[in-house]
């Protein structure tokens, strides 16, 4: 194995192979900060001009794509208020704040050195473990999905605080909404009301840039009229240290073991998401740091997701690279990418095509240790150009990025029209304090949800206990009855101090 | 008496929600209805809670209630500003629209200082259309003298 691996690392020494992976990473970061575009789109375009490249070119350059789109996105999500692409939308919560405070550089320090860890630690796994864990994630059917979605969701409920209710009502009323669109298992339109563009269902990046980016721009009309905005002017202009120090490094470490051990795992089973990845993190990261209060711009807020949904990336292309079943959807890109010249994904791979394999997985490395510097100067630069203009004028930057990435998506004005939507709902329920952010995950899980459960149901003959008899199934339903009951049981905890009190 | 009036009216919004997913599922086929069913369902359950928690708590002091309704003209101004851009961006075209939209937004927020409204509007709407449009090849709607031209 180490042979192969040390052949993986050798192609990348070729100046072409290097500059293609170089390459990738710079676009990857450039697609990644800019909302509505994604590494998926800019695959999907890339991958029929890649027809005429030599494979390893080709390959290197897709990886470095794949690698530094993710992270890029976590930049205007600090910056901004505005996730560059879906995967940063936890990140907002405590980055943005962090600006505000005038710790945007350490934010986009602490998101960069997380994004590296995490993609390192992916890759390793991706290089040693990728046909054992493979296999493991083989074991997963649809009650397995099913109970997985419903952990998801419960750390969404969980990551609630003090509102459990209100939180508990927002991811349910994402699920009433996932099911706008086609039914996944008879598709059959539903609530569509005949406009062709939801049969795919809301679309998702336009909804967060809504509620997000329309959201911040709204409620910085309030913060006029009372006078705040010359206070707040004060801070978000500086940018501060970038690099944590090694305390710093000491207080993440933790957070980085359990963030990259999470997205690993998530990455690893086909199908269950970044965006699972990033809350799963957040949450375990907010339990395990109880005495600090996330969503205020906590260092641990941006390290957990930008670790996580980094250490999905190369994790998501271990069931590709092992048995031929994409991770995700910009993972089964791969395959078309790897289809074009002449290759199949799976473990014919490794055997017919070695130098090809560990060349993807020596990629994913490197890729991850170029983005380190890339990103800080990404980041750097734009901070430095971004947040030293007036704030009024920052303002309609803003909006101007909101209004062209949410066209971007799929070219729409459809699309427009949904960050819009989202954002003035967003922004009116912020009033009465109700916060849209947990309705992301029931969105996207609902239908991964639905389909699981009516095949478990198929399965099991109409049988409900199907969820109970298989054993992975029953452990995640534990976890989250465990993960739904902890605020409860601390609420009843709080209730009774106070009345000794 | 009810207490917390948003949760009440919210609450109210998602019953009314509840109920029409729950009748229109009907009309579904069985396997596409469960789902619905089950979801709204349970939010109903959710949001009854939430009805019952808005008449418990204290009452908001009425000062406070009439400073807050001050603070949304601003914000009302760039809602219709939003609803205009989306209404003419095809028809107008994306340079003129999304000009006319950050120039508005910068404006309604407060700024009020002409050169570096205009230039500011101008310059990033250039460099946002160059890297989308002639970058990246997204194809951002043109306006209709345009379209008349092209035939």
């Amino acid at each position: 194995m180490l042979e192969n691996i040390a052949l993986g690392f050798g192609q990348l020494l070729h100046p072409t192979v290097f500059i293609a992976l170089f390459f990738g990473v710079v676009v990857g970061l450039i697609v990644g900060a800019l909302p509505g575009l994604n590494d998926s789109i800019t695959m999907a375009v890339l991958i029929p001009v890649t027809f005429g490249m030599d494979p390893q070119i080709a390959l290197a350059l897709l990886v470095g794509i794949y690698v530094a789109a993710c992270y890029g996105g976590s930049i205007p999500a600090i910056l901004l208020n505005i996730p560059g692409t879906a995967s940063s939308v936890v990140t907002c919560l405590d980055g943005y704040k962090m600006t505000q405070k005038g710790q945007s550089g350490l934010a986009l320090g602490i998101s960069t050195t997380s994004s590296v860890f995490g993609g390192l630690y992916s890759s390793l796994v991706l290089m040693f473990l990728a046909p054992f864990l493979a296999i493991q994630a083989l074991r997963f059917g649809p009650p397995e999905y099913f109970s997985l979605a419903i952990m998801g969701i419960s750390t969404v409920v969980g990551m609630a605080g003090k509102d459990l209710l209100k939180s508990l009502i927002i991811s349910v009323l994402g699920l009433v909404i996932s099911t706008i669109g086609m039914s996944p298992q008879v598709g059959y339109p539903r609530f569509t009301f005949g406009i062709d563009y939801l049969y795919d269902g809301i679309p998702l990046v336009p909804m967060l840039i809504g509620l997000f980016g329309v959201t911040s721009v709204l409620e910085l009309a309030d913060t006029i009229k009372n006078d705040l905005l010359s206070k707040a002017n004060l801070d978000i202009k500086k940018i501060g240290r970038m690099l944590p120090d090694k305390k710093m490094v000491k207080r993440l470490l933790p957070v980085w073991l359990t963030s990259g051990t999470i997205g690993n795992i998530i990455g690893i089973i086909p199908g269950a998401g970044m965006i699972m990845a990033i809350y799963m993190a957040y949450d375990q990261a907010k339990r395990r740091n109880k005495d600090k209060e996330f969503g205020t711009g906590i260092p641990e807020g941006v390290a957990a997701p930008e670790t996580a949904n980094n250490a999905v990336v190369a994790s998501s292309m271990v069931p590709l690279m092992a048995l031929g079943v994409p991770g995700n959807s910009t993972s089964a890109l791969f395959i078309g990418a790897l289809m074009i010249q002449g290759m199949r994904p799976g473990p014919s791979l490794f055997k017919d095509f070695p130098e090809v394999a560990y060349l993807i997985i020596a990629a994913f490395f490197v890729g991850n240790l170029l983005m380190g510097p890339l990103g800080l100067a990404l980041g750097k630069f734009m901070s430095s150009s971004i947040l030293r203009l007036n704030r009024y004028l920052l303002n309609g930057v803003i909006i101007l990025l909101c209004v062209t990435g949410a066209y971007s998506v799929r070219n729409s004005t459809f699309d427009v029209w949904i960050m819009i939507i989202f954002g003035v709902i967003s922004y009116v329920l912020n009033k009465i304090k109700f916060s849209l952010t947990p309705i992301i995950l029931p969105l996207i899980l609902g239908p991964m949800m639905e389909q699981n459960l009516q095949q478990s149901l198929i399965l099991s003959k109409g049988s409900w206990s199907i969820f109970f008899t298989s054993p992975i199934s029953l452990g995640l339903l534990i976890v989250s009855a465990l993960f739904l009951l902890a605020p409860v049981w601390k609420a009843i905890k709080e209730k009774r101090k106070a009345k000794v009190a | 008496m009810i207490v917390r009036k948003g949760d009440f009216y919210f609450s109210l919004v998602l019953d009314f929600l509840c109920v029409f997913v729950f009748a229109m599922s009907f009309s579904f086929p069985s396997e596409a209805a469960i789902f619905p069913q089950i979801s709204s369902a349970l939010l109903f359950v959710l949001s009854g809670f939430l009805m019952f928690n808005s008449f418990k708590g204290k009452q908001v002091a009425p000062k406070e209630a009439k400073r807050e309704k001050f603070q949304y003209t601003s914000a009302v101004l760039l809602i219709l500003g939003f609803v205009a851009y989306a209404l003419l961006l095809n028809f107008l075209g994306y340079i003129i629209t999304t000009l006319a939209l950050v120039y508005y937004t910068i404006f309604v927020i407060g700024y009020r200082k002409q050169k570096w409204l205009i230039v500011t509007s101008i310059v990033s709407v250039a460099v946002t259309y160059a890297l989308f449009r002639l970058v990246l090849g997204v194809p951002l709607p043109v306006s209709f003298i345009a379209r008349l031209i092209q035939g």
